[in-house]
């Protein structure tokens, strides 16, 4: 039953402040609704990151870490990020909690200093660890986060999409608005394209050989960031994807946090 | 020749050399860093027995080992060295943490040397009292000692109870002899501890997520981690060095942070009663966040800081560096592949019109390898007591460091 309260309280938030759902609108809403809905109840998973970057002159740089997300029930989603390269990162631990509409709380811990640090800033176009990935980019999405126009049905590089417009509900975002190519088949991103807020082509994101776990939860092996404004590039290889481990809810929490540096 | 003495810093270092040698200890995960410094003082010493060397180079390093064992069982052992040829003694070092506990879901136990942080400022966080400082290692104050006793934790929902026990007091490592950065030109005495080093100190707190709001209330009983100073007096009269005192006091605190917007703000107080005083300190901040300057990778980040503390200035009071200061600051961070960051901060005085001008930077090289450079200049300091002895030690330093 919760599913079709998460609906209605979205079509009375939208209707509310005086905005009456387009058929298209409706379509896009209940693409992000499928979305939703077939990634549900993973509870937690873990993923192994290697992020290369890659400058305009041909400078490469890596980073490596380990990403730790727990799914919530009523809110947006946890996730921790715990950095393993370059060594002088080793230890240190970002902890978010990912909301809808209000700004999302973060955390460093900053091994060190042996101290945990409260961040202060709301934008979320700061950049992820010097990579063309933003704050904005690395958070969980949340159905909640985005108005949405459905477009059309589109075919990228021989698959089945719906090419979908995203604008962000959220204050403070780095974006005007984003066209999305959702596969039609596994209900997944295939493309993002990111527009700065004067409407600019910014970035373009595309996510490579989706695997299934559990036999149904979606994730890409690669995703590739490229900056369409300077060509600068940073692509994050993923590997050793884990459901439901052991990991526990508690651990989650900028009081603790500095377990998981150790 | 190194002059060895026996004591935690010699222990420290000697574990970090079995570190260095057999990486394979353990099962567990292995961590640290070796650094080299330059430090380069472009004045010559104010006090007599002070090293003249104005090139001094130092070695250093850090050493980290944790590993888990039997499911919620972890252990942790961060050793610190140093070799500084021209400082008072040559080799020295610290056992920062050395623990063996149990973090299981909703309560952690710990016992063995222990190394925690309370407070939210960035200049000084007046209310973090649990660990002595390690003053020679960084005259501002940013690296604690490590402290030997056991703790608990309960976790319910948002708010944290933690609960120490520490038997045994250690005192602040000062600067003296050969060391710049000495408080005064008397030499320091051994340390007094009123009611012995065993006697225990206790200390509680309470920490809380409301949201946007972070609480902690906390309160320590024992003997005070900042001394204060007893005139050593020779059958005339004459001063023959300083002995720090540490009495016993007790101290309750609350520090706050509030998020609103791209500003957090931050408060942090205390009160503490002491056999020969008991006074109230206050401290507030606010710090700005600028991300993304002009659609670029770069951003900003401002600080404002300002320190009351109506504490007596007797000698016989423990002694505080911010008790009527302001701080300014400013970090520029390039977020680029070598995460370049430059940081300007100025602490005032505003009772002496003294000012610490503090210049740093910093950026990656490659996996391993980083660079660090840093400025201290000690501004109109003559009247300060807490800067006046450093007024001749305007430091230029760089560091060149292999995480690994």
């Amino acid at each position: 039953m919760k599913y079709p309260v998460l609906v209605l309280l979205i079509m009375g938030m939208l209707t509310g402040s005086g905005y009456a759902l387009t058929p298209a609108e409706q379509k896009g809403l209940d693409i992000a609704l499928e979305t939703e809905r077939r990634d549900k109840g993973f509870e937690n998973y873990e993923a192994k990151g290697r992020m290369i970057l890659q400058s305009p002159n041909g400078e490469i740089a890596e980073r490596e870490f380990t990403m730790y997300t727990l799914e919530v029930e009523d809110d947006g989603d946890k996730r921790v990020v715990r950095f393993v390269e370059p060594r002088d990162l080793a230890g240190m631990v970002s902890l978010t909690y990912s909301h809808g509409l209000e700004p999302d709380d973060q955390w460093l811990y900053l091994p060190a200093l042996r101290r945990t640090k409260r961040l202060a800033a709301r934008d979320k176009t700061g950049s992820f660890a010097g990579s063309e990935f933003a704050f904005e980019d690395i958070g969980t999405w949340e159905v909640k986060k985005y108005r949405y126009e459905y477009l059309q049905d589109d075919d990228l590089d021989g698959i089945a999409t719906f090419k979908v417009k995203n604008i962000p509900a959220y204050p403070y975002s780095g974006y005007s608005h984003m066209f999305e190519w959702v596969d039609q088949k596994i209900y997944q991103p295939r493309r993002l394209l990111y527009h700065d807020v004067a409407g600019r082509p910014l970035k373009e994101l595309r996510f490579y050989d989706y695997r299934q776990f559990l036999g149904q939860y979606w994730r890409p092996m690669k995703t590739v960031m490229t900056n369409l404004q300077t060509g600068a590039q940073s692509t994050i290889e993923w590997s050793e994807y884990k459901f439901r481990t052991s990991v526990q809810e508690h651990r989650f929490n900028s009081n603790v946090l500095r377990r998981w540096s150790n | 020749m190194v002059k060895l003495v026996w004591n935690i810093g010699t222990v420290a270092c000697l574990f970090m050399v079995v570190f260095l040698y057999v990486p394979t200890i353990a099962q567990g995960e292995i961590r640290g860093n070796l650094e080299i410094r330059g430090e380069y003082f472009p004045d010559g010493p104010k006090f007599p027995k002070q090293s003249t060397k104005r090139w001094q180079p130092i070695v250093a390093g850090e050493f980290q080992w944790q590993d888990e064992f039997f499911d919620a069982m972890s252990s942790k052992v961060s050793v610190f060295g140093k070799y500084h040829p021209f400082a008072d003694r040559e080799l020295t070092g610290d056992i920062r943490e050395g623990w063996i506990g149990y973090l299981g879901a909703s309560s952690e136990l710990k016992a063995g040397m222990l190394n925690e942080r309370w407070g939210r400022l960035e200049a000084e966080s007046i209310v973090d009292i649990l660990n002595p400082r390690d003053a020679f290692e960084d005259f501002q104050g940013d690296v604690n000692l490590g402290v030997p006793g056991v703790s608990f934790s309960y976790l319910s929902d948002q708010v944290q109870y933690s609960f120490w026990v520490l038997p045994y007091s250690r005192a602040r490592r000062l600067a003296r002899g050969k060391d710049r950065f000495r408080l005064t030109e008397l030499p320091l005495r051994d340390e007094n501890f009123s009611h012995g080093r065993a006697y225990p100190s206790a200390a509680g707190r309470i920490t809380t997520f409301l949201g946007d709001v972070e609480v902690g209330l906390s309160h320590f009983y024992g003997h005070v981690r900042f001394p204060s100073f007893e005139v050593v007096l020779d059958a005339v009269g004459r001063p023959l060095g300083l002995r720090p005192q540490y009495d016993i006091i007790n101290q309750s605190s609350v520090d706050v942070l509030w998020v609103q917007g791209h500003t957090l703000w931050k408060l942090e107080s205390f009160y503490q009663v002491g056999p020969e005083d008991h006074f109230f300190a206050v401290a507030a901040g606010v710090e700005r966040e600028f991300p993304s300057i002009a659609g670029s990778k770069k951003s900003l980040t401002l600080f404002a800081e300002g320190y009351y503390d109506d504490r007596s200035t007797s000698f016989s009071v423990p002694f505080t560096p911010f008790q009527r200061d302001v701080f300014v600051g400013a970090r520029v961070s390039l977020n680029d592949f070598a995460s370049t960051e430059f940081q300007i901060r100025f602490t005032h005085d505003w009772k002496h019109e003294s000012t610490l001008v503090d210049v740093r930077a910093q950026r990656r090289l490659d996996r391993v390898w980083g660079v660090e450079g840093s400025v201290n200049l000690f501004v109109n300091a003559q009247q300060d007591p807490a800067l006046g002895g450093f007024r001749e030690d305007h430091r230029f330093q760089i560091k060149l460091i292999r995480s690994f």
